[in-house]
């Protein structure tokens, strides 16, 4: 099963992010006082194997911003929220670099879709963003919009060649 | 298709109903002793501008509400109080104009904008209902299949009519003029009264300018485009009538009719409601106004405590609206009984794309803005079949009866169904799974009803209430 990992995420204002779609525990004995202090750590996807780790420290800084990377390990995805802590239910737009793993230069032939969704919920967006290309790796997401608070999967699609890799990030929206 | 349901609901409903309400909150809720009057607030965390000492009061203030938690203030706030004023309509460049609104004001107690001469906007809008008609679903001239929302704080909406086919309260205001069951007029029409009356006609000049000139040549006496329904609405002599008219004569008449909606929408921007219990709730608990806070029960109290926590209304009834004005399959069964019929939300982007009146079409103000952006990239999918627009839940006890055919004549009603989900009937297995029964008891139902009944207030300004004078 999985940890309760948004135990402590609930808490910590409009937005929360846990890298690697970790999602909230479903047991609430799991989430009570001893959750709510930050004990229970967020957990991220290790870069390149797919197996989960836990982490001790603050995994990203500031709370909206973010650094993950894809499920092959092939790609790193940093992104930034405009604004910033992520608003329910506001339009908000998605500053996006995408770089190989292990170097800092975008790359020149790929390209990006960005989606999210309530799997709790069965549901997606409701409107599909607006995604620009503004250089190499470089790209700004504009229209998302998260319109129930809650538990999302927000999820970037990094198509090179016919290879795609999907590198994701959970957040919970309140 | 009823069973398949309801037995997911059993199997998986309350542990997935703390997921959807917050498991950490409940567990503490859960496990939390009865407090005592001056007990401290749990949580030491409070947004900015909240005082300490404000939130030892809320204890000290309520003996039968628990104290509240940081993450409970934070979502109060975010429901109310209600702003001065609605977000900027940039889509229409009259919306905060005066003069427009003075204009819409006399356009929507106008019954001459009707084929009868009988229905104008405040015939199924009576300002003295809250703006709604207390009927199950709306009359129009020929009867309609959905249930009048009333229009106060009608501008914070992002979409707009049940299944949000308009995404300007300006073409919102259009639509229904042409509709053959509710007004059954067209705008060559509308726009001869507007003419022919002194008093419009001044008004509208002084806003807009000249009206067209609708005695040239070219110009029918009536005129409209052929509308979705009903099936033979192409052979209605104005629609025959306005296919033979030459484009730019069409763009000329649609540009002033554009006008009429946008004078509507000015005035129902000024249909704001007045501070209700619950806005002066928040309104202390904001401005740190320990005395203040009595202006909610300890029931409301509770109530308000459980619509932003166990009972997830929040999911759905978020913002200062208490709506996300966004779309949803509630599984309300339809009046009279089978199947859902309605397609919603699903024909509304339909509709909305096809839509004369839009933000991003000619006639916006704002053609290439937010608003516009917002509407081209909505997603349209089998998972919007019978699914409507939340309602907000501002005024919500006096604008009976409720849901989008006026199924349920009382909140009691409505919150039995969102209690049990018996005889919910859901579309399909494709729509979102957003409902779990919530088996509340009948004190936790009542204390429900004591917060949806404090978020009535003072009706509009009567100035805006109150038919125009004639002169």
């Amino acid at each position: 099963m999985r940890r309760p990992a948004a135990a402590g995420m609930l808490l910590a204002g409009a937005l929360s992010i846990v890298p690697g779609c970790e999602r909230p525990g479903a047991a609430p004995g799991a989430a009570g006082p001893a959750a709510r202090t930050g004990e229970e750590s967020p957990q991220r996807m290790s870069p390149g194997s797919g197996a989960v780790d836990a982490v001790t420290e603050p995994v990203l800084s500031p709370p909206g911003a973010g650094r993950i990377v894809s499920n092959g390990g092939g790609w790193i995805v940093v992104f930034t929220p405009d604004p910033d802590p992520i608003p329910l239910n506001t339009p908000f737009s998605l500053a996006v670099q995408v770089s190989r793993s292990g170097e800092d230069a975008g790359d020149e032939g790929i390209s990006l879709q960005v989606d999210a969704r309530m799997p709790e919920h069965r549901h997606g967006m409701v409107v599909r963003p607006a995604i620009e290309r503004l250089g190499p790796g470089v790209f700004r997401v504009d229209g998302m919009l998260l319109h129930m608070p809650g538990y999302w999967e927000l999820t970037f699609d990094i198509a090179s060649g016919t290879r795609v890799e999907r590198a994701q990030i959970a957040l919970v929206i309140d | 298709m009823r069973a398949r349901p309801r037995h997911r609901f059993r199997r998986l409903g309350l542990p997935l109903l703390l997921v959807l309400t917050g498991a950490a909150f409940v567990g503490a809720r859960l496990a939390a002793p009865p407090r005592d009057a001056g007990a401290p607030p749990r949580d030491p965390g409070a947004p900015p501008g909240t005082s300490g000492d404000v939130r030892a009061g809320i204890g000290a203030a309520a003996l039968e509400a628990p104290p509240l938690t940081g993450e409970e203030i934070r979502r109060i706030l975010s429901l109310g109080p209600l702003p001065d004023v609605p977000p900027p309509d940039p889509t229409n460049r009259v919306a905060d104009d005066p003069r427009a609104a003075t204009l819409g004001h006399r356009l929507f107690f106008e019954r001459a904008l009707s084929q009868t001469g009988t229905v104008s906007c405040a015939f199924c809008h009576d300002p003295s209902m809250a703006f709604t008609d207390g009927v199950a679903v709306a009359a129009g001239i020929g009867g309609l299949d959905r249930h009048t929302p009333t229009v106060q704080n009608v501008a914070w909406h992002r979409w707009f009519f049940w299944d949000g086919r308009a995404d300007t309260l300006w073409g919102q205001a259009l639509d229904p003029l042409e509709d053959p069951l509710e007004h059954g007029f067209d705008r060559i029409s509308v726009l001869r009264v507007v003419r022919d009356d002194p008093v419009l006609r001044g008004n509208y000049e002084e806003v807009f300018g000249p009206l067209p000139d609708l005695d040239r040549p070219g110009i029918p006496r009536a005129a409209r485009p052929k509308r979705p329904k009903p099936a033979g609405d192409h052979r209605d002599p104005r629609v025959i009538a306005w296919d033979a008219m030459a484009a730019d004569d069409r763009r000329e008449i649609s540009a002033a009719y554009a006008n009429i909606g946008k004078a509507l929408a000015a005035y129902q921007r000024r249909l704001r409601s007045g501070e209700s219990p619950f806005d002066r709730f928040a309104r202390a608990l904001r401005d740190g106004d320990a005395a203040g806070l009595s202006a909610l029960s300890p029931a409301a109290r509770r109530g308000l405590a459980l619509f932003i926590g166990d009972a997830g209304c929040r999911n759905c009834h978020s913002g200062v609206l208490l709506s996300d004005s966004e779309f949803h399959s509630t599984g309300v069964p339809p009046l009279g009984g089978g199947p859902l019929r309605d397609p919603g939300r699903f024909r509304g982007v339909e509709r909305l794309r096809a839509g004369e009146f839009t933000a991003s079409g000619p006639f916006s103000d704002d053609p290439d803005g937010p608003r516009a952006a917002l509407s081209r990239g909505v997603v349209h999918d089998p998972s919007l079949w019978g699914a409507f627009r939340t309602p907000s839940l501002r005024g919500v006890a006096g604008t009976a009866p409720y849901m989008h055919e006026g199924q349920f004549e009382t909140l009691r009603e409505v919150l039995r169904h969102y209690n049990t989900l018996e005889g919910a009937v859901l579309p399909s297995h494709h729509q979102e799974t957003v409902l779990r029964p919530l088996h509340l008891t009948d004190d936790r139902l009542e204390d429900l009803i004591a917060f949806l009944e404090s978020l009535t207030g003072e009706p509009p300004p009567a100035a805006w209430r109150e038919a125009p004078d004639p002169e």
